[in-house]
């Protein structure tokens, strides 16, 4: 019994020093105890493992702001993380330690052991039920699933595991899958996991931070627009909205979302808390000593980013370039100047990965794309209305338009929220990368004329758009072969 | 196997230098036999290898540059110490290039000339493909020459150089350097950049006003021993037709005063001569900026005169005046136009002579000096590190101290946090670590001259940017001989302190000289040297 306890220690309590130690993905592989059958005896033994699962996300937040938005032209890497700062200037070498994904794949050992093993406790454990096992099996393919949508949207085609490590010692080596096939997986997996899941929990934070029918269905209708599978996006999209229990809160509302947290539009949340002991640090990474920050021609007078100034989301998103979301404890005031920073014991923001307004817009995007423009144009006054703003969306109903005008509304819904790069590059990738222009321009705009030139020149490719494989993790597995435009810079 | 190799060549290297180009090759049987399935995979041990052993481990690709290198006596060369860059061209390339010049094989060609062409393959420096911007590669080669990268239309995998060859394997890190391997072999610039522009069709015109001003002789005069670089904003007939200039008469008729053409001070000829600038600037070197306001001034070929170099909207323009309405623009269709003594890019509109207004002027001692910004540790991003640069002779910073003892020196040095202005200072610095030269002495018999580029003729208030240090040097200043305020080095909280050194008159566009005179001697840490223009 002793060496379980102190792999619980390790698991359920702080996992920080035992996940933060360890960069390559073989070093994360739970030890080989966890996959004997004699571990697993109980309930308790599934929930400290689905526990590890959860934190091996949280410990991704760093990555997920990396891969999901310095690229884009709004939020800019800054300070001291040189590494960040190369890949917002797409200055990116298979040594830069953001392409590593140890901590996707971190969290998807830790759910494909519990998605494993979980039966083993049942049978062991006769308080356990059947309802119970499904429905941790249904977190368990939830968080996989999660993890490998970040990973597809930013390597492309990624190793699929679906088993746990047998053993530490065992020599792991595998191929890359193509990103359809993990997409597919990633299907797959929600589409089981949707129907055994829980509705809802008995805590806030356990309804916001743990997997529900409702969040499962959120990452499908975001994984659906991906694969431009717009009609099924379109009709889960709606379903959360329609019958969800999160909605669009009134104006007034708006800075709950960011605090406390968990408000009424939160859907999926990775939970932090002083309290718990889980700190989370969003408050340092942009405020304390920033890593990121937005631009001071954010929301100029000439380039107003907030079409509307009633639009609640202009004070309390972006306040002279730092992300105002994780710092402020009420909208800031402009006349007179005054901001309200959270006490010392509030730097816990959350990070969102779906609210109700992501559900609107993929809504909307999916219905452009179907040419339902006006059913578009619907959505986004809906979800506007609530921002504030109660002129009517004033855009040309075409196509390109449309997506552009939903791209900028999605930065001023989500800056700071690790969405703008994956956003531009599913709208640019479409028919054969048809809006790879639009990528181009938007993320040039900020490029000084020395830079331009060269940054043309790696956008031309549309395979610069995802990660190379980080050079540790070809050493480690012989079976993987370099992404496409990055194979030459591996050699060494 | 691959583990007691890389730890045996690491400690064998000193040793290995030391060898005869004869056991390097024995020495080369045995480690190319011990680890030919390494070098067959993606991790190889080339970066225990020097230049010529690794380039000899890869025959099927190298053997006739490496015949090359042994035929010029320059084998050696490549396997002892270094940090060089090698573009190496393949076999196909040598083979293309062996029939060009009509020859069978690499030992029929002339030695002397064979050698020019691998010294113009090969920098004493060592470039990553990173450090290949649109421009110049920040070194000159063995022959002094300057090389010229390029991007095409697929990011670092079209990478050229001279705009002629591709870099088709990048990167090959070894232990005395770098190496790319190139599908050309890259053809000797010797044109003049008269001779370059005389080649262009476009620019017919303007090259025939080369000539009748006589600039094309001062273009063309290229000392082996002190050889000049010049940048040329050449005008395209195109650009003269649309002025209502069809021939190099109505050029003249635009723009000559006195009618001799070759007088220096005629107007015509300064018309022409403005199209000079002082020193090699490709495109990359135009677009750098010390400032955020991105805005600096460029000496011409006409004495006294300059022209501002400025960024505006992501595009290169020259002597941008809001006021008049003015600007000429950099055609990036047509620019980085290699020849031996300089550059060539053409320009939108002509250029005639402007008297840019005083403007703030920023001159960064690590980055504005070549002499620095060539070092090899340059902005490495080491943080707290300290480079000795006593050895390097940087021509616009001159330090002499009596008696010279020890620990005394000047260094090279970088900060983690150091960016953001201090008090008085707009000066943001673009890199972190900042960079910024540390002068330390005890004595206190000594000076420091530093001679900024010319500034336009004007009222200035004049600023030392200096970095906070622990431990004070004091100083009497001098402006062109006059006294300013003494100076004492403090310690300041963070970033840069702007210390303002007087007000001053200069009657002519000229450089100036700043004089530091030791009072006491100690640490002093300067970034840079601001003047401000006073209305």
């Amino acid at each position: 019994m002793k060496i379980k306890t102190i792999i619980y220690v390790a698991l359920m309590g702080v996992t920080m020093a035992m996940t933060t130690g360890c960069n390559e993905w073989l070093d994360v592989l739970p030890e080989d105890k966890i996959l004997k059958d004699e571990f697993w005896e109980s309930k308790e033994d599934v929930e400290g493992m689905l526990a590890a699962a959860y934190n091996a996300t949280r410990e991704g937040v760093h990555a997920m702001i990396v891969h999901g938005e310095v690229r884009g032209p709004v939020l800019k890497a800054v300070g001291n993380d040189g590494d960040a700062r190369k890949i917002d200037e797409f200055d990116i070498l298979p040594s830069n330690k953001w392409t590593k994904w140890s901590n996707y794949y971190k969290a998807i050992g830790y759910a494909n052991t519990v998605y494993k093993m979980a039966p083993t406790a049942e049978a062991n454990d006769p308080i356990f039920y059947e309802g119970e096992l499904k429905a941790y099996q249904s977190e368990a393919l939830f968080l996989r699933a999660l993890n490998y949508f970040y990973l597809v949207r930013t390597w492309g085609d990624v190793p699929l595991i679906t088993e746990p490590y047998e053993t530490d010692a065992q020599e792991f080596t595998m191929a890359k899958s193509t990103q359809e096939e993990v997409l597919n997986q990633i299907v797959a997996d929600l589409n089981q996991a949707v129907s055994t899941a829980k509705l809802s929990y008995d805590k806030l934070e356990y309804v916001k931070g743990r997997a529900t029918q409702w969040s499962i269905k959120a990452l499908l209708a975001d994984v659906y627009l991906w694969m431009d599978n717009y009609q099924k996006a379109e009709e889960v999209a709606t379903d959360v909205i329609k019958n969800g229990p999160a909605f669009l809160t009134p104006p007034e509302g708006w800075f709950s979302i960011f605090y406390p947290g968990n408000s009424v539009e939160g859907i999926f949340e990775l939970q932090f808390s002083t309290k718990y002991n889980q700190k989370g640090d969003l408050y340092s990474w942009f405020y304390q000593s920033p890593l990121f920050r937005v631009s001071l021609m954010f929301d100029t007078e000439e380039e107003p980013v907030y079409d509307d100034l009633e639009d609640a989301r202009r004070y309390g998103s972006v306040y002279f370039g730092e992300v105002y979301k994780y710092w402020g404890s009420a909208p800031f005031t402009l006349e007179p100047v005054e901001v309200f920073k959270r006490s010392d014991y509030e730097r816990d923001a959350n990070w969102s990965i779906y609210r109700i307004s992501d559900m609107y817009l993929i809504l909307a995007e999916a219905l452009t794309e179907q040419q339902k423009f006006g059913e578009a144009v619907d959505i986004l006054e809906e979800l506007r209305a609530a921002r504030g703003i109660e002129s009517s969306v004033s855009v040309s109903m075409d196509k390109v338009s449309l997506e552009d005008f939903i791209l900028q509304e999605r930065t001023r819904e989500f800056v700071g929220e690790g969405k703008e790069w994956f956003d531009l590059l599913r709208i640019a990738k479409r028919n054969n990368y048809e809006r790879k222009d639009m990528l181009m321009s938007a993320v040039l705009i900020n490029a000084s004329a020395k830079d331009l030139p060269v940054m043309k020149s790696k956008l031309t490719d549309p395979n610069s758009y995802y990660l190379p494989i980080h050079i540790d993790e070809l050493k480690n597995n012989d079976k993987l072969i370099q992404n496409p435009y990055y194979e030459d810079v591996t050699k060494i | 196997m691959k583990m007691l190799l890389r730890y045996k060549q690491k400690a064998d290297y000193k040793f290995l230098r030391q060898l005869t180009a004869i056991s390097c090759v024995v020495c080369l049987l045995v480690i190319a036999v011990g680890c030919e399935r390494d070098i067959d995979q993606n991790f190889s041990v080339n970066e225990d290898l020097p230049i010529g052993l690794y380039l000899e481990s890869r025959p099927n690709d190298f053997s006739l540059w490496i015949e090359a290198l042994k035929e010029t006596d320059l084998y050696n060369a490549f396997n002892v110490g270094g940090t060089y860059t090698a573009f190496v061209p393949d076999n196909d390339a040598m083979t293309a290039f062996m029939q060009e010049h009509g020859k069978s094989q690499v030992s029929d060609f002339d030695k002397e000339y064979l050698k020019e062409v691998v010294k113009y393959h090969t920098l004493n420096t060592k470039f990553m493909h990173t450090n290949f911007i649109e421009g110049y590669i920040p070194d000159t080669t063995f022959t002094g020459d300057k090389l010229i990268t390029k991007y095409g239309d697929a990011g670092i995998n079209s990478i050229y150089v001279n705009d002629e060859a591709l870099i088709v394997e990048k990167d090959i890190e070894v232990i005395n350097g770098v190496a790319h391997k190139i599908d050309k072999v890259l053809t000797v610039v010797t044109e003049s950049l008269y001779e370059q522009i005389k080649k262009d069709e476009t620019l017919t015109l303007f090259a025939e006003a080369l000539e009748k001003t006589g600039w094309s002789d001062f273009l063309s005069e290229m000392d082996k021993n002190n050889l000049k670089f010049y940048t040329i904003l050449g005008v395209s007939n195109d650009v003269f037709a649309a002025n209502g200039v069809n021939s190099f008469q109505d050029l003249a008729n635009k723009y000559s005063d006195i009618g001799n053409y070759k007088d220096a001070k005629d107007s015509l000829n300064m018309f022409v001569g403005y199209h000079i600038l002082n020193g090699g600037l490709s495109y990359g070197d135009l677009s750098t900026f010390p400032t955020e306001n991105k805005k600096r001034n460029v000496l011409t070929a006409v004495e006294g005169e300059l022209a501002t170099v400025s960024e505006e909207n992501q595009e290169i323009l020259f002597n941008d005046d809001e006021e008049l309405n003015y600007k000429v623009e950099l055609n990036t269709e047509n620019m980085n136009n290699l020849a031996k003594n300089g550059v060539y890019h053409v320009i939108k509109q002509e250029m005639p002579v402007y008297t840019p207004k005083p403007t703030e002027i920023v001159w960064v001692l690590t980055e504005d000096n070549p002499e620095i910004s060539g070092l090899p540790f340059y902005r490495d991003g080491l943080d707290n590190s300290s480079r000795s640069i006593n050895e390097v002779d940087v021509e616009r910073i001159k330090w002499k101290i009596t008696p010279m003892t020890e620990g005394a020196g000047i260094s090279y040095d970088q900060r983690f946090n150091m960016t953001k202005p201090g008090p008085n200072s707009p000066v943001t610095c673009e890199v972190n670590p900042s960079d910024f030269i540390r002068f330390y002495t005890a004595e206190k018999n000594g000076w420091i001259e530093l001679r900024p580029p010319t500034i336009v003729k004007g009222k200035y208030k004049v600023y030392l940017g200096i970095i906070n240090a622990p431990g004070r040097a004091t100083f009497q200043t001098f402006v062109d001989g006059q006294k300013g305020p003494i100076y004492n080095h403090g310690w300041w909280a963070a970033g840069y302190q702007d210390k303002d050194l007087g007000t001053y008159t200069f009657g002519k566009t000229e450089e100036h000289v700043i004089k530091l005179s030791y009072i006491k001697g100690w640490i002093f840490q300067l970034h840079h040297i601001r003047f401000e223009p006073v209305e």
